[in-house]
């Protein structure tokens, strides 16, 4: 069974117990405590139900049970923010606050939601006016926050939620790599063997933009496309903009037809990336990091230079945005109960661990014809 | 002892004999038999016999060579490129006795059966020099067996490749100098017979008298696997075990000190003796430690590369490794050490033969040809003594280099050689339908 954790979202998770598992076990496991997975597992009696969320690796909440309740899954600890947690009351239009105190005041009122505490929220002075509607979720505050003041979110193991820029919340260079034909972990760099594709389409491709502006004529932005028709003629894909009513003239059509064409001008790719042998890769790569991804036979390569498994790779840098990881049996498995003092029962005897493979979602991005460069969208 | 059957290299090295049973599907092929090979003694027939063993199972999921060549004198009909589904070789205590080790192996004909060739492809980008060492002066190139046929670059026009000398007896043919940048980001086509395929090529042994493994793997030194050396047939590296380990028996140099030798056209000439790899530069220096575990990170006949683990005994916690890698067709073999800490780094020539100064290197002055080389890519100061190395000015934790040779025969000069490295090229070959 297995992990899902996406970044910015709320994720899954799912597990089942051994049918011999004690039935004081199974009675004491109950909705709205949390699954608690460690990297290696941990002697009865050496942590407690507080202790133990800093070794986490990961928790989640517990909600569906079936299979005469051996089978157990729910959420991640997002989800106490998510639709149908504490709801936002009124209608509120802020003063002027800066992110901190809109995440103290409106995700994490009083300090606590849910048991979600703060945790690494950004300290930047820049305030800003946002609107609440009633009957909106805390999570949905917070990506409105996040949206407005150029940040990202996440709610770590321990329960703290961290609200910060990119560049604080996650390394700039990746210490991690994939690559079809090397795993295995050198001095500086830890790499995985994986099975890495990519498909691409250039449904939405278009090398021409036009914007119909209020008054004025129409405006272009166009680049040569380097394919060629069945007659040899310059393939051509056209985009249109009916600007009339937003933009007055043609310097603004200008600037909408250059943006929408820069949008469009690329092939959209997406790669998978599933990695076989490793042993318990979700250490050291979550969502939201970023990654060195090297196979040449399908163009993947960058600017990043990386001595690897004897040879300098000139590996492409993406972001992780799903890592589907399974909880593997070496790993430590504990149920912390929905009890005022958090209660913890060890679960690792009782767990049927299955043998898979963790696969890493990176996302969409966007390749340039002439361009090897990756970029992200 | 006539070859009858050649597996990829199992075969090829030692002599295999006939199997009991070929069954042919039209697809694939299922061999059986027993595994034998008989030597001058009965320790040289039990060693061959187990040789035959590690190679034929070398090849099961070996991400290096995903297809073999297979040389069947007994029927033509079975030769060609082939995929290894699986293999088993039974080790049977009182079979062992005899060395007699039955065998199956599991093939699927390349391209159903079609015409093949291989196809290589290359990246890599221009390492990143503080030496001013830029693409128009990197150059990548392309070894290949002299029985090569068909190369086929696209329409690039390369010129002419330089044959180059091995101890195998034939030549490799390297191709280069490119200004397209054909072998910096390309694909080619080539095609060469089956019995050729490892002409020249890459390898790896464990012992004096060594002969090619196969596949990757680790291996702890001992007395009866005292060195790892890698040889593409023009240069060989060799690292020697810790004394502790092997014993020694070759009177070698111990620590961090790798053997150097070239092919002259006729013998192997270890007269420049080898490479001391330092990991701090001070007065004394330190040697990286004695290398006690090496690790095949890849083996392929385009290209080996080996993991060296060194342990100080000076300072236990400095566990750095040296990774070496070679291509068919080099002149120069790739070199990396990272160690755990930033230290000052060094290489240096172990004899003396004095200095040149090169763009990004330095090269042994014997006056003559055949000067041995060290290069980085990183700021060093130069020994400028008796003998060829450098001293590192920054203090990193990983230290990229390269020990050539610019022979035989003065066949390239040694800032050709330093510009070739400076141009890494990680090569991939596959078999394709033609």
């Amino acid at each position: 069974m297995t992990v899902t954790e996406s970044h910015e979202t709320v994720g899954t998770w799912g597990g089942t117990l051994i049918a011999d598992t004690p039935d004081d076990i199974l009675d004491a496991i109950e909705p709205f405590g949390h699954i608690i997975i460690t990297p290696t597992d941990m002697a009865p009696g050496a942590a407690d139900g507080t202790n133990i969320l800093g070794q986490a690796l990961y928790t989640g909440v517990v909600s569906p049970r079936s299979e005469h309740r051996t089978s157990i899954g729910g959420y991640g600890l997002a989800w106490h923010l998510g639709p149908g947690g504490d709801l936002a009351g009124g209608t509120i239009t802020t003063s002027s606050l800066d992110a901190e105190d809109l995440v103290g005041t409106f995700v994490l009122t009083g300090g606590d939601c849910n048991g979600i505490t703060a945790g690494q929220i950004t300290a930047s002075a820049t305030a800003r006016t946002i609107n609440i509607k009633v009957g909106v979720s805390r999570l949905t505050i917070l990506r409105t926050i996040c949206d407005t003041f150029g940040l990202e979110w996440r709610v770590n193991p321990d329960g703290t939620l961290d609200v910060d820029t990119r560049a604080n919340l996650y390394a700039a260079a990746p210490t991690a790599m994939v690559t079809p034909r090397w795993g295995g972990a050198d001095h500086h760099v830890v790499g995985f063997r994986a099975d890495i594709d990519l498909a691409d389409d250039v449904d939405d491709y278009r090398n021409i933009w036009v914007v119909q502006p209020e008054t004025g004529a129409n405006q272009t932005s166009s680049v040569t496309n380097p394919y060629y028709g069945l007659t040899g003629a310059a393939l051509v894909r056209e985009g249109f903009t009916d600007a009339s009513s937003t933009a007055p003239g043609t310097t603004q059509a200008a600037a909408i037809a250059a943006q929408q064409r820069g949008r469009f001008d690329q092939v959209r790719e997406e790669m998978s990336v599933d990695l076989a042998d490793a042993e318990t890769p979700r250490a050291d790569i979550a969502p939201g990091d970023r990654l060195w991804v090297w196979e040449p036979r399908l163009g993947i390569v960058g600017t990043d230079q990386v001595h690897y498994r004897g040879h300098l790779l000139d590996p492409a840098v993406v972001r992780v945005v799903e890592v589907v990881w399974p909880i593997e049996p070496h790993m430590g498995k504990f149920y912390r109960c929905p009890d005022a003092s958090g209660t913890l029962i060890r679960l690792t005897d009782y767990w049927r661990s299955e043998r898979s493979v963790t696969s890493l979602g990176v996302g969409a991005f966007r390749r340039t014809f002439a361009a090897a460069a990756w970029v992200q969208s | 002892m006539t070859t009858n059957l050649q597996i990829g290299r199992c075969g090829l090295d030692v002599d295999m004999r006939s199997p009991r049973t070929i069954t042919d599907d039209g697809t694939r092929i299922t061999i059986a038999g027993d595994l034998h090979n008989t030597g001058d003694t009965a320790a040289e027939t039990k060693a061959n016999t187990r040789l035959l063993r590690d190679q034929l199972l070398g090849y099961v999921n070996n991400p290096d060579e995903e297809s073999v060549p297979v040389v069947a004198t007994i029927d033509t009909h079975f030769r060609g490129d082939f995929r290894v589904l699986d293999a088993s070789v039974t080790t049977n205590p009182d079979a062992e006795a005899i060395d007699h080790l039955p065998f199956s192996v599991t093939l699927e004909r390349c391209a159903a059966g079609g015409s093949v060739v291989a196809q290589t492809r290359f990246s890599g980008p221009l390492r990143t020099t503080d030496h001013g060492i830029v693409a128009g002066d990197a150059r990548g190139f392309h070894g290949v067996p002299e029985s090569v046929r068909g190369y086929f670059t696209g329409g690039v026009n390369i010129g002419f490749p330089d044959p180059i000398g091995t101890s195998d007896g034939v030549d490799v043919l390297v191709f280069g100098e490119d200004p397209a940048a054909l072998y910096k980001s390309g694909t080619v086509r080539w095609s060469v017979p089956e019995e050729n395929w490892y002409d020249g090529a890459a390898r790896i042994t464990d012992s004096v008298d060594g002969v090619p493994i196969v596949g990757r793997r680790a291996s702890r030194f001992d007395a009866d696997h005292p060195i790892c050396r890698v040889s593409n047939g023009i240069i060989t590296l060799t690292a020697y075990g810790d004394p502790d380990l092997v014993g020694n028996p070759g009177g070698w140099p111990t620590d961090a000190t790798l053997g150097f030798e070239f092919w002259d056209g006729t013998a192997w000439d270890d007269t420049r003796g080898g490479v001391e790899v330092l990991v701090d530069t001070g007065s004394p220096a330190v040697l990286a430690g004695n290398p006690w575990q090496w690790t095949v990170t890849r083996n392929g006949p385009e290209g080996v590369a080996v993991r060296i683990h060194f342990s100080s005994t000076t300072t236990p916690t400095l566990s750095p490794t040296l990774d070496i890698m070679l291509r068919r067709g080099a002149h120069y073999a790739e070199c990396y050490l990272a160690s755990p800490f930033p230290f000052d780094f060094g290489a240096q020539q172990t004899v003396s033969e004095g200095e040149a100064s090169l763009t990004g290197g330095v090269a042994s002055d014997t006056g003559t040809a055949d000067r041995l080389i060290i290069a980085t890519p990183r700021n060093f100061t130069a020994s400028g003594g008796a003998t060829a190395g450098f001293l590192l000015d920054d203090t990193a934790d990983d230290f990229p280099f390269a020990v050539g040779i610019e022979g035989p025969g003065a066949t390239y000069d040694p800032q050709t050689i330093v510009d070739r490295y400076h141009q890494a090229t990680t090569e991939t070959q596959r078999i394709v339908a033609a």
